[in-house]
This record gives C-alpha cells, structure tokens and sequence, in this order.
C-alpha cells in the first residue's frame, strides 16, 4: 500500500512540476490513493454518478459525497462514476487541432476511453478504483485494441506474480484471429488485491463476414477490466 | 553456415575473372527472364545494379528507393498509361484491413511481381503477361483479426518468398510454386506483438522490426536464420513497461559498418507525458544495430521525453558523399526537423526543419536534444504542438512512418508529409474531384495539406517544397529520369520535377492510394507499379467523390508505362 501511496504521491508531484501542456496536468485516475477521504480526492472529475459495476453510468450525483444516494454493492462498497473534465477536448475539436485533441485524450486511461469508478465504504473511504473498457462512440477499429488495456495495466504494476486463469468458456464463443483472449489475471500487492481481465473474441454468431460475404466490422467482443481493492 | 555481411564483402573483393564472365552470363540469362534465379546476398547488396528489379521494400540497402532507369522521364512522361491492373481481391473478399489504406509495396525480380494484401495473401504476376497470376497463396493468413494494420510488404531470399503475417509469423514461400515451405512465430500477438514492417533479407539473416504500439506491445527487432528459422538474437526498443517504440517501416543496411539501422516510433501512452516519465529511451530514436551479433552499437533519440506524439518510424536513408569513409545517416523526423548523423558511430551533425513556423522547440542544440531539454527532468518543457490557433503544428499526420526516397543524380532527399504550420497564405484548394465544391471535404482541410520536401542532406538547406490539396502519406520514389513519383491520399499519382517538385504529369485513379509507387524494367520498356485502394481517413471525409465510393474496397495493383 505504501508503494501505491508512492506511486500517487510522485504523480502529484509531478504534475505539479509539469509544464502546461494543452489539455494535460489535470487529475487522474493514478492520483487517487486508496484510504483516502472523500474529501482528499482530487477535484476536477465531473459527472459523477452511481456506478453500474464498470457499465454505463447511473443516476447522476452532484459529487463524490452523495455516494451513499447509490446501492452498495454485495461487499458493502458504494461505486461512484466520475468522467475527466472535457471542455478543453471540445475546444480543440471545434478548432479542429488534431494534436490538441490526442492531448486532451478525454476519459482515458493509457490513451484508452475507460469508465472509472471509485470503491467507497459507508465511512467515505476509497477502498477500490475500478476501470472498464468504454465502448461507448469508439470505432470499431480502435475498440478492437481495448483487450490490450490489461496488459498494460499489468506492467504497470510488475510483470512478476501475476496468477492468470481463462474465463469460463460461453458455448458458441470464436477466436476473433488467430487466437482467442479470455483472461482473469490477479496478484496482490502490499494488502491490495488486483485484477485484469482482458478479452477479445466472437461471440456465438459473430463473424467479420456474413455468410453472404458482407461486412459486419463491428461484431467481436474486446474490453478490459481493472479493479484494485484494499485487502479487508 | 551462415553467411555474413563480412563474408559477403570478402567473397565480392576476391572475385575472379571467371567468377566476372559467369556473373555476366548470369546477368544476360537473367535479363532474359526465361527463368528467375536465386536472390542472393550478393544480389541484394548489389540491388542498385539491377534496376529492371525491385528486390527490397526500400529498393536498396541505402533506403534510398531511387532508380537509375531512365526510361520515363520529363520528356515523355506525359506519354504515361495504365498498361493493365490487377485486382487482388476487395474488402468483402477479405483484403484488407476494414480501416487502413493497403500500404504494401511489391517486389519484382526478373520479371515477376510478387505482392501482399492486407491479410497476407501472397501473389506472384507475370509481368510480361499483364500481371497474370502466376500463382496466389492465400492460406497464410486465414480467419486473421481484421483489425491488424497491414504489413507493408514481402522480401525475397535464395528461391523463397519472405512474408510477414500481421499476427507474428514469418513465412517462406517457394518461389516458384508458392508453397509455403515453413513458419515461425517470432512474437505474441496477445502481448500485442505484430509485424507491418517488410523483413531485411542481410546475408543468410531475415531482420524483423515489430509492430503493434496501439496494443501497447514493446518494440523489439529480432533477426532470425533464413536457412533454419531459427532466432539469432533480438534487441529490444524500449525499457517502457507500457511499451511503445514499435517499427512500421523497415531498417536500411550499411555493408561498410555491417550496421542495421531502423527507425523507431513513440512511448506509450503517446500523448501522455506524465504516465511516462523520463527520456523513454529507445522510442523515438534510430538503433545502429551490428547485423552479426545483435549488439546495439549505437543510438540518437530524436526527442527524448517527447510531449507531443511525435513517432520516429519512418525511414531511415544512408547517403554516401564522395570520397567519405561512412555514410550520413537522413532522416525526415516527425517532430519537423531533418537530421543528419554519421554512420559509424551516429555522431549529430546536423538538425535543420524542413516545415516553416516550428515552434515546439526554440531549436537543436550541438548535441542534437532539443534545447530545452533536461536529462534529469521527469516531463520536458518542450512546447505543445497545438497552440496558437494553429490546426496543429508540426502535422500530427506529419513525416510519421513515410518512405522517404534519395536521388544521387541531384543529391537530393525527398520527404513527404502534411503540413499544419501554415497560419496564413494557405494555397487556393483545387480539386478535380470536387467540381463546385462549397465546403469542406477533408476535416482539418489547412492541416491536411500534403507536402512534399526536396533538402540537400549535407546541409539540411531545403531547396524544393510542394503542397498538395490532400495528403500526402506515401513517400516517394526518385528516378534517373529526372522525375520524382509521389501519391496523394485521395488517389493521384504524381510525377514531378525532381529538381523543382513542380508537376510534369498525374493521374488519377479514383480511389485510395497511400504507397510510394515502386519502378521496374521488363524487356527494355520501364513501368510504374502502385496499390490501390483500401478505407484509410474515410471517417475523416465530409466530401467523398461518388467514385471514390465506388472503389474504395478495392484492392488494385496499377502497373503504368509509356503510351507506345
């Protein structure tokens, strides 16, 4: 824990000691340290909302401290939504600065759309982070990469001591190339308990060609799935 | 055994008299184009000297994707036609990649043309029939991820055809049947491991760069036995455990250092500086690579800890002034500068920009970093590349990953791109496509601008500049006729004035095009070869010419010559 608690403080600082980049030095993900208070968490996320376990997000909340308007989830936890602060990507969107634009990123974690999502107790304290995949408005062409989210993840915290195990196979399922990805992989570290899962495959029925050769493009399943939680 | 760069020298130095005569009869036998002989490594060191070929990606061991044929040329260029095109299949057939335009380069050899699409179907043309197919070979590659970027093309060693498969493999095909004779994996496309650069063929060696930024995959480059397929030795690109500096374009040779060098591209996460910290060594540099052993003998990072996205990996050129002992190492860098080194040893020596109006940097300093640089800084105070209402400069879509091309005949160096620096004094956009067009046809239309650079490399003076009305994401070829070839993304090929880049000849072909055309001879008449088709910046088109719908999902090969 004090690793990651580290690892937040140097990001802090940081982006304290970074120049102003367009679109950039403010909040992330990584500055959130779990133990912490609400009130500790870094301002500057908006559209904070009840979390749906990684889904889309719920009824809207006017801050991280209405958490408890949300339904906790079976370990007691109260998952709020938050989404970065935008209005700079729309600018530059509107100016059309195609580099400006890749800077600002949006909600992304590694340059991948992400919905993040904090873990809370009753007491408001940040006991898990959790981070799924956003398919929501990407091209196909660049979900099509969001399976590669886990691993980078798991590099971030270590290549070593990852226990890995396939998922429970779905009747029907397909490799979507030449291989198949449907993985949970976990490892603890310092009292916190990681996972990724990474997939990317058919489902029954999906194919990148009908049977009458047309193009479904968009039909495969690829997302990754990040969670962190304090060993209680 | 295998046999070495240096072996390859020595066997070339003591050549006998004999051996010469033989090699001229071997020369008429081949010009005949009865039968194709082997490739071998003397014939790749010595590419150059058969111009009615194309061996390689880059044309030749220097990179420089130049010919000495002269055969189409100012005067008769406008005399161009399609000769005959050979389609390779479409997108509903399976040919390519759903998004990208298809960047493969053929190869010919004798007379034959042999040609990859986006799956990895490998053909082989007769080009004195037409392009009629020789044979195809299509089970390399089945059922592939559809979202894998292309590979860029196929090398030839011994009788064999060299293919790289998007998912990791390396193939050898039978020349002469186009069977596949034997595979190896060389990396783990679950770790993102993917290949889109064309295989170095150096000596008995095939040197592979990967690919596969976009899912988070570590560069590596990896040179494995062309007799046995065995690995020899690998290096890795970069210590970022979120990966990056991946290859895209393939490694030049240098047969006097014995030195592999390539280009490499950007850190991940590429517009995140703070997820990064440091210089993210060896993204964004160019690796001397000692071709034997695998030793990283030297290496220059373009912009260490870059902010900007810049990605290093397009090619790398070496230039060989007269009477100089090692090659200049070119390079039209992505963050707006050229930069020269020297070959040996990759000694800077000089940094000069080649697009107007950088600011990112208030400039290079006697080292080459960037003078704001910091070696103990975690973020470098570079500028942004957006600021100023400037749609985006340098171009994000800038000299990324293009085959520049080098002309002996006017000791100049071509290099393609887009612009985004202009704020003013933008051309008049014209397009043929676009009779009474009223609005925007390309989003960012003032950043997109293809352009297209002729610099002295000696001294990174830039002598000639064009802009083009699309971009321009191919890269060139240069010809002793006085002419350098160049496409623009909607679909023209262009022949231009080497000297002054002004137009002497176009057409166009009403689809995508996004691939130098390469040149080749066959029984004394020189031809044109070019890809066409493919779906790359569809999305970015608010105006598409109805043909350009039309033919989008196909995949052509365009083979032009002189009208007779």
């Amino acid at each position: 824990m004090r690793r990651l608690q580290l690892i937040g403080t140097c990001l802090v600082t940081l982006l304290a000691a970074s120049p102003a980049l367009a679109c950039q030095g403010g909040p992330s993900v990584w500055d959130i340290q779990l133990g912490s208070m609400i009130r500790d968490l870094p301002g500057g996320f908006t559209d904070h909302a009840c979390g749906s376990n990684g889904g889309p997000p719920g009824k809207l909340l006017s801050s991280f401290e209405d958490f408890k308007q949300c339904r906790p989830e079976g370990d007691g936890l109260f998952e709020v939504a938050f989404r970065y602060d935008d209005e700079q990507e729309f600018v530059a969107r509107a100016l059309e600065q195609t580099r400006a634009l890749a800077l600002c990123e949006g909600t992304k974690v590694f340059g991948f759309p992400v919905v993040p999502t904090v873990l809370l107790d009753g007491d408001g304290v940040v006991r898990g982070l959790r981070l799924v995949t956003d398919p929501r408005g990407v091209e196909p062409a660049d979900r099509s990469n969001a399976w590669a989210l886990g691993n980078m993840l798991k590099r971030r915290y270590g290549v070593e001591g990852w226990t890995c195990e396939d998922l429970p196979e779905v009747p029907g399922e397909t490799p979507v190339a030449s291989f198949k990805l449907r993985e949970r992989c976990s490892k603890s570290v310092e009292g916190v308990e990681l996972s990724v899962e990474s997939e990317y495959y058919h489902r029954a029925g999906q194919s990148f060609t009908d049977e009458f050769g047309n193009v479904q493009p968009g039909l495969f399943i690829s997302q990754a799935r990040f969670e962190m939680k304090q060993q209680r | 055994m295998l046999v070495s760069p240096s072996q390859m020298l020595g066997i070339m130095k003591s050549i006998s008299v004999p051996a010469c005569i033989l090699g001229i009869g071997f020369a008429l036998w081949s010009a005949s184009g009865t039968i194709a002989a082997e490739v071998t490594p003397q014939r790749l060191l010595n590419a150059a000297e058969e111009p009615q070929n194309w061996l390689m990606n880059l044309g030749a061991y220097d990179g420089s994707r130049y010919s000495s044929l002269a055969g189409i040329n100012r005067d008769n260029a406008s005399k161009l036609v399609v000769h005959y095109s050979v389609p390779l299949g479409g997108l509903i057939e399976g040919s390519g990649n759903f998004r990208n335009a298809l960047p493969m380069s053929p190869l010919v050899e004798d007379g034959f043309i042999y040609i990859v699409d986006g799956w990895g179907h490998v053909s082989k043309l007769d080009a004195r029939k037409k392009g009629e197919v020789v044979w195809q070979n299509s089970e390399l590659q089945t059922d592939l991820d559809s979202w894998f970027v292309a590979g860029r093309g196929l090398a030839l060693y011994g009788n064999f055809v060299i293919a790289a498969s998007s998912d990791g493999h390396i193939h050898w095909l039978d020349k002469d049947t186009g069977k596949s004779v034997r595979s190896v994996q060389v990396g783990d496309p679950k770790q993102g491991y993917t290949i889109q650069a064309s295989p170095l063929v150096v000596g008995d060696r095939i040197i592979v760069g990967s690919g596969g930024a976009e899912r988070g995959a570590i560069g590596r480059i990896d040179a494995i036995d062309a007799k046995t397929g065995s690995s020899l030795w690998h290096v890795g690109t970069t210590d970022n455990a979120l990966g990056g500096g991946t290859i895209s374009q393939t490694g030049v040779f240098d047969p006097k250092t014995g030195l592999t060098i390539w280009g490499t591209g950007h850190p991940n996460p590429r517009y995140n500086p703070q997820a990064r910290p440091g210089d993210d060594l060896h993204a964004n540099s160019v690796l001397a690579i000692d071709v034997e052993t695998g030793e990283l003998r030297w290496h220059f990072q373009y912009t260490p800890g870059d902010i900007n996205g810049f990605s290093e990996d397009g090619t790398h050129q070496l230039v060989y002034p007269a009477g100089a002992s090692e090659p200049v190492v070119t390079h039209f860098a992505n963050n707006g500068y050229f930069y020269g080194l020297t070959g040996k040893q990759g000694k800077f020596q000089i940094a000069a920009p080649y697009v107007v109006g950088l600011e990112w940097t208030a400039g290079i300093d006697e080292a080459g970093h960037p003078v704001e640089y910091r070696a103990s800084a975690d973020v470098q105070a570079y500028k942004s590349g957006a600021w100023q209402g400037r749609p985006d400069c340098p171009n994000i879509k800038g000299a990324s990953s293009f085959a520049s091309a080098y002309s002996p005949r006017t000791a100049l160096a071509y290099g393609s791109g887009a612009d985004g620096c202009l704020s003013e004094n933008i051309p008049v956009i014209r397009t043929e496509s676009a009779p009474g067009w009223l609005g925007a046809y390309y989003s960012g239309a003032a950043a997109d601008m293809g352009m297209l650079t002729a610099v002295d490399p000696q001294s990174g003076t830039v002598k000639a500049q064009r802009l083009f009305d699309f971009p321009l994401h191919a890269g060139a070829l240069a010809t002793a006729g006085g002419l350098v070839f160049t496409t623009t993304a909607e679909g023209t090929l262009h022949a231009l004035n080497d000297e002054t880049l002004e137009t002497v000849w176009s057409t166009k072909f009403g689809s995508l095009t996004d691939v130098p055309p390469i040149t080749f001879e066959v029984d004394g008449q020189q031809f044109i070869a070019v890809v066409v088709g493919g779906n790359s910046y569809t999305g970015n088109l608010s105006y598409r010419p109805p043909e350009m719908g039309l033919s989008e999902p196909l995949f052509v090969l365009a083979v032009l010559g002189l009208r007779p």
